[in-house]
């Protein structure tokens, strides 16, 4: 027996080992969280490469003049607000933002979703990151949010499933 | 070979002809105990009371026979225990698509489905420090006592994490009461 190497002699010892590990791995591995997402390096001009193109943030506004469907000023509940963000985009492959998903973050970590409830009887166009013309290689979205009243925007977020988000910082 | 088990001494030996053997059976017990240990998909979302997706706080509890939405009266032959709940989403936007009362003998009793409550249909997207109010009504069997309520950011996730909050006992019982629909607090 002692002529056979280690291996060998404890041949279903390590073919159990086959078992335990995929048990232990299934057990961890469904609790373990994926990778989490990092913010893409912005160049000092604003401008950050993204999804095969260029992205950046031009402005963080205050939305005062958001119209209600009826032509008339939207009145939002006091200790709301509403900004208008626009975000310019360069790319020769608009498809690859077709996806994307935008979100506000303000001086507290705090993130925010684009179109809210608050805003769903307002007159503002589809969130989005591509341009109505699909052949536009440059081009400007405008998305809005609300805050609490107070909130201070320090950042639009812009994320691609499956990449990492960039990170645009209020000019 | 004898040579070598003169030196290295019976220990040696019995590891080299059963280590494969025994690291195995360390391993299955290890995987074994650590399954044992945790409970099953449907029983493992961890309470929490502070510091989840969402802040929720329950500022009034009613009983009453009747609950009234808009002009729409649904009484019960049981009892309806109408909660006041202010919420916002703590740092990201969430939704709350579950509600439910736990009784002290453990008994559950979902929000309920006669009428429409738009807070927790998990159709209403709730920002970061923009709190709502709104009753949950729930129709239980009748007075109840040791109530539990909890809150989760959907209707069936094994991993996420449920807001438990105390509710304290209701007074007596009113005739009917008036449902109040999302409203914002600044």
């Amino acid at each position: 027996m002692n002529q056979h190497g280690w291996g060998r002699r404890n041949l279903w010892g390590i073919l159990a080992l086959v078992p335990a590990v995929a048990a232990f791995l299934a057990v961890h591995l469904e609790n373990t969280p994926v990778g989490t997402p990092k913010a893409v390096t912005v160049a000092q001009d604003g401008w950050a490469s993204y999804a095969g193109g260029r992205v950046r943030l031009l402005e963080v506004a205050p939305a005062k003049d958001v119209r209600d469907t009826k032509g008339g000023f939207l009145k939002l509940p006091d200790g709301i607000a509403a900004w208008r963000a626009v975000v310019e985009y360069d790319t020769e492959d608009q498809a690859a933002l077709k996806d994307c998903r935008l979100s506000l973050e303000d001086s507290q970590g705090r993130l925010f979703t684009p179109k809210p409830f608050e805003l769903s009887g307002a007159q503002i166009p589809a969130t989005g990151c591509t341009a109505e013309d699909a052949t536009l290689r440059r081009y400007q979205t405008f998305v809005f949010f609300v805050t609490p009243a107070g909130a201070e925007p320090v950042a639009v977020r812009l994320t691609v499933t499956g990449e990492d988000y960039a990170r645009l910082t209020r000019p | 070979m004898k040579g070598r088990h003169r030196h290295n001494g019976w220990l040696t030996l019995a590891l080299e002809q059963t280590g494969g053997i025994i690291a195995a059976a360390a391993a299955l017990i290890t995987a074994l105990v650590i399954t044992l240990i945790q409970p099953p998909p449907t029983h493992r979302p961890f309470a929490i009371s502070s510091g989840g997706p969402a802040n929720i706080t329950i500022v009034a509890v009613r009983q009453s026979n009747a609950v009234k939405v808009g002009t729409s009266v649904h009484s019960t032959q049981a009892a309806w225990i109408v909660l006041t709940v202010r919420v916002s989403a703590a740092r990201e936007p969430v939704t709350i698509a579950h509600a439910q009362l736990i009784d002290a003998e453990g008994n559950t009793y979902l929000a309920s489905k006669r009428l429409g409550q738009a807070l927790i249909d998990g159709t209403r997207l709730l920002q970061p420090g923009i709190t709502l109010e709104a009753d949950l009504a729930f129709e239980v069997p009748g007075p109840l006592s040791g109530l539990t309520a909890e809150f989760a950011p959907t209707a069936y996730n094994p991993l996420g994490a449920v807001i438990r909050l105390p509710v304290t006992a209701p007074g007596p019982g009113d005739e009917q009461t008036d449902i109040m629909q999302i409203t914002v607090k600044p």
